[in-house]
């Protein structure tokens, strides 16, 4: 149990900071383009 | 007299209003800001709806405190509590997007000087959404003590619980996966925040003088992308074992009004002309440097208060 535990938190938890970086890292990009 | 609620169901009392007539004060302006033209009244709204999102949190909150307090009374309908609590559920769900969303624009107001095309019809959307949420849930909020108002098997047919708050608590508490996870997201989001809350304060009292605060300014997406991970883990926290949390009044009801208070600072950074024009190498004002402080103080405060909830559990706690 505890490494299922521990393999879901580690998963999950790098999904969503791919997710949120990523997302942020669009959303500067693409406001950057139109602040040219 | 109290002019100032002392306890949770008092407060819900009081902050139960602004969600609602927030909603539809925010609507009506947006609505208006569209047919006038008007770009300040399309700001006014939109930061009307971040402010009532945040609001939104202790008024689900203290309902849970309302809710220990009176579920059990006779005349108190346990279905009608139920189904007020699922319809706060969707209402504060919806809410939350609108207010993100709105955040999002009022950040590109700052940035571009006005948002995406598609960001204020979608804000447009979600708020009427949200508006017939909350009348739904404030309808049936009103009813669970005033059957004098609702009466008659109309109202009570349509006051059903859809089961969400039951459906989200099962999922929680019955799998041995699930919290620790939304423990690890809910400490992922707040270094999320408090790191770019950081570079705002080392920025704004000059530490670090050498890029303009636009740079930071460009990093506050990413904060509020930890704020809305920590909201939402943490209401899911709330609403699997509300009961052991509305007892800690002097603990976890402060981490609220924290929360609500280092949301408005980072909304002061998001939007106001001062910082904004900080160019590298000048001093920020007074003020600027003084909401910098309050900022980092607030969101230090809901970490501490935060990691001391389990150790002051209990009654008063």
């Amino acid at each position: 149990m505890a490494a299922q535990i521990l393999l879901t938190v580690t998963l999950v938890v790098l999904v969503v900071l791919v997710a949120v970086v990523g997302t942020s890292y669009w959303i500067d990009k693409s406001v950057g383009k139109r602040d040219q | 007299m109290e002019i100032i609620p002392t306890s949770g169901p008092h407060w819900h009392l009081l902050l139960n209003h602004f969600p609602a007539i927030g909603t539809v004060l925010a609507m009506g302006l947006l609505l208006c800001a569209q047919f006038r033209k008007s770009e300040e009244l399309n700001r006014a709204s939109l930061i009307l709806f971040v402010i009532i999102a945040l609001l939104a949190i202790p008024t689900y909150i203290s309902g849970g405190a309302a809710r220990r307090a009176i579920e059990g009374t006779a005349d108190i309908s346990s279905d009608l509590i139920a189904a007020h609590q699922d319809a706060a559920t969707w209402a504060f769900a919806v809410l939350l997007i609108t207010g993100w969303v709105s955040w999002f624009a009022v950040w590109q107001y700052r940035r571009l000087g006005r948002p995406y095309p598609w960001v204020v019809p979608a804000v447009i959307v979600l708020g009427l959404i949200t508006l017939a949420a909350m009348v739904r849930t404030g309808s049936l909020g009103g009813a669970i003590n005033h059957p004098e108002v609702h009466e008659g098997e109309a109202f009570a047919a349509g006051a059903a619980a859809t089961g969400i708050a039951a459906w989200i608590q099962n999922r929680i508490i019955d799998s041995p996966v699930v919290w620790p996870t939304l423990e690890a997201l809910h400490f992922t989001g707040m270094a999320l925040l408090f790191g770019v809350v950081l570079l705002v304060l080392i920025r704004v009292l000059g530490i670090v003088k050498t890029m303009s605060f636009a740079a930071i300014h460009r990093l506050l997406p990413l904060g509020v992308f930890g704020l809305v991970i920590n909201v939402v883990t943490g209401m899911l926290f709330f609403v699997a074992d509300y009961s052991r949390y509305v007892t800690m009044t002097n603990s976890f009801f402060p981490k609220m009004a924290l929360i609500v208070i280092g949301g408005v600072c980072v909304l002061y950074f998001t939007i106001f002309e001062k910082p904004w024009a900080l160019k590298a190498g000048e001093d920020a004002p007074l003020m600027a440097k003084v909401m910098a402080v309050a900022t980092v103080l607030m969101w230090a405060g809901v970490i501490t208060y935060g990691r001391l909830l389990p150790y002051l559990e209990g009654e008063g706690g």
